[in-house]
């Protein structure tokens, strides 16, 4: 499985509610598309109007931690928006399983703040556990993704993965 | 391998030896899930069967208004469509939060893996077991009766010592985010040493129940007398403590003599705001909450009444005690704990999550400009009604005290006088 995309870099801990601030609650209000329209709002202004498709945010330590309770329009907001994954030097392990769940890409990727800056344009072999940059020329390896998040990704979310394992939904 | 208890026990449940960063399903021994978890797929595919329904808990906790009835008919209707025996299911008479009555009833036991719904389903950590939240993952876990764990890394935390008199598991677990917060990210605090022994079963649960705040995975005590003690009336099933080996790895390792934790607030608007509680003495307050899964346990009820006894709250303050569980409100009911506080002014409400539900279902809702002391797990804008509202997070006994004087109070004075008087 490969994501490719532009990194927006930000090298402190980016918390659930800086994805998206804690006063919109989408939680109650599951209005996806709005959710999206206000992605990393607080802490990068710049973001929301020039963020592609397929773009990965990049982060620290601890990546998406805080109350749970935001942990949904925190993946679902920029999800929606595009993007195309989270890669971070480590994960908050409650909002990390509950973005894979939804089939959002996360993996920890120590030092992945030295390897890349905001514009790089990376290609990151989940499988493999490389990461090549395509603007540096550079590549690291890291550890790969486990089968058990590539199998839940590939399936497009822990439900999904879940239906086929249960064999519902197929007509006979 | 010489294993942490984190490792011991992910290792003896999914059956293979396990390290810090491996990805594994698996298998739960259970699974809590509360009255406002969504279904998922057993919403769209009415065939899918939970793995076993003789291991799923439900708890009516967050909604009580006969407007949220809907939400507890569709849940009987999934009880009887799944089989899930009637004893599971925790309705009204025998509520209580989802993270404290699988414990209470025996349902979760040392050494195993317990599932969660419940954001704060660490608290069960207590009881020497991994118990954690699965949150969206639940009805995947229902389902599989298996779950997705990245195994975490463990922190060694050696308590020593015993809290001051009026503190309680609330002050101690401010200090650690206060003092060590970076540490505890994405791991297990896992506890040892003198300290633990004089830790209730109710003040561990309190403590466990902060892993959430702490932005830690979850906590893991040790088993001891007290807490085989706490089990040997509950348990469904026999268990064996899980302990650490001595040379178990861990990430990193702190000492804390509970002698010298102070007496610590948490507020406004975000729970990484921590100060003494000197620095907020005499703030006005509008309202005073004892409650959730934080602190609404017998321990906390008992020394907030001990707070209370013979004295009359502020008649400006709206103070709502809501006990965790029936088991606790039966227990506060027969030691006269309820008396002593319905006799200072309080309001006690039907056991749940209370005013701390970020929906309130309780009577106590803020209001723009009002200012709340509480005992429960969150302070963020708008957790208890209007965005325009501040709430301050302490141990019962400083919100008890608070609620006689109508503004931040330090509850050691009229501890004091009771302990003199009773002398």
């Amino acid at each position: 499985m490969i994501l490719e995309g532009r990194v927006w870099k930000y090298a402190q801990q980016v918390r659930a509610t800086d994805l998206v601030p804690a006063r919109y609650d989408f939680i109650k209000l599951t209005d996806w598309t709005e959710c999206s329209t206000h992605v990393l709002e607080d802490l990068d202004p710049q973001f929301i109007d020039n963020v592609q498709r397929g773009d990965l945010i990049v982060g620290g330590q601890g990546f998406g931690a805080g109350h749970a309770h935001y942990f949904q329009q925190a993946f679902e907001g920029p999800r929606w928006l595009g993007v195309g994954g989270y890669l971070a030097d480590s994960f908050d392990p409650i909002f990390m399983v509950s973005a894979i769940g939804a089939g959002m890409p996360c993996w920890s990727v120590p030092g992945i703040l030295d390897f890349v800056s905001t514009g790089d344009r990376i290609r990151c072999d989940l499988t493999t556990g490389t990461i090549e940059n395509l603007t540096a020329g550079t590549t690291i390896h890291y550890r790969s993704v486990a089968p058990e998040v590539v199998e839940v990704l590939e399936a497009g979310g822990l439900d999904k993965l879940t239906v086929r394992k249960l064999g519902l939904g197929v007509k006979a | 391998m010489q294993m942490t208890m984190t490792e011991k026990i992910l290792s003896a449940a999914s059956g293979r030896e396990v390290l810090p960063g491996d990805v594994i399903n698996v298998p739960v021994s259970g699974v809590s899930v509360h009255d406002s978890a969504p279904m998922g797929i057993f919403d769209t595919y009415p065939e899918a069967r939970v793995w076993d329904p003789t291991r799923v808990v439900i708890c009516y906790d967050h909604f009580s208004r006969t407007n949220m009835a809907p939400y507890h008919a569709r849940f009987r209707d999934f009880v009887r469509d799944q089989g899930i025996p009637p004893e599971n299911v925790f309705a009204p008479g025998r509520q209580g939060i989802s993270h404290q009555v699988p414990g209470e009833e025996g349902f979760v036991l040392p050494g195993t893996v317990y599932a969660v719904f419940d954001t704060q389903g660490a608290t069960l950590g207590a009881l020497n077991c991994f118990a954690f939240t699965s949150l969206f993952t639940t009805p995947s876990v229902l389902a599989l009766g298996t779950a997705l764990v990245v195994v975490p890394e463990a922190v060694d935390v050696e308590l020593t010592g015993t809290l001051p008199p009026g503190l309680t598991s609330k002050d101690l677990t401010f200090h650690l985010h206060a003092q060590y917060g970076q540490d505890l990210i994405g791991r297990v605090l896992e506890f040892r040493g003198a300290g633990v022994a004089s830790l209730s079963v109710d003040q561990r649960l309190g403590v466990a129940n902060a892993a959430n705040n702490l932005g830690a995975l979850t906590m893991i005590f040790p088993g001891d007398d007290v807490l085989a003690e706490w089990l040997a009336p509950r348990v469904r099933e026999s268990y064996t403590f899980v302990a650490p080996d001595p040379g178990a790895t861990y990430a990193a390792r702190l000492t804390i003599n509970l002698g010298d934790v102070p007496p610590l607030v948490s507020g406004p608007d975000s729970i990484e705001k921590i100060c003494g509680l000197g620095d907020v003495i005499g703030l006005p307050v509008n309202a005073a909450y004892i409650g959730s899964c934080s602190a609404g346990r017998l321990d906390d009820l008992a020394l907030a009444a001990s707070v209370l006894e013979g004295r009359t709250i502020d008649p400006s303050v709206r103070f709502v005690v809501t006990p965790i569980s029936m088991e606790v409100m039966r227990e506060a009911s027969a030691g006269g704990i309820i008396n002593t506080l319905v006799a200072a002014g309080a309001m006690v409400t039907p056991p749940g999550c209370g005013a701390c539900y970020i929906g309130n279902q309780s009577p106590l809702v803020l209001g723009d400009g009002e200012r709340c002391i509480a005992s429960s797990v969150s302070n963020d804008p708008g957790r208890m009604g209007s965005k325009l509202a501040e709430i301050y997070l302490s141990n019962p006994a400083v919100v008890a005290a608070s609620a006689l004087e109508g503004r931040i109070a330090d509850p050691r004075p009229y501890l004091l006088q009771k302990a003199e008087v009773s002398l």
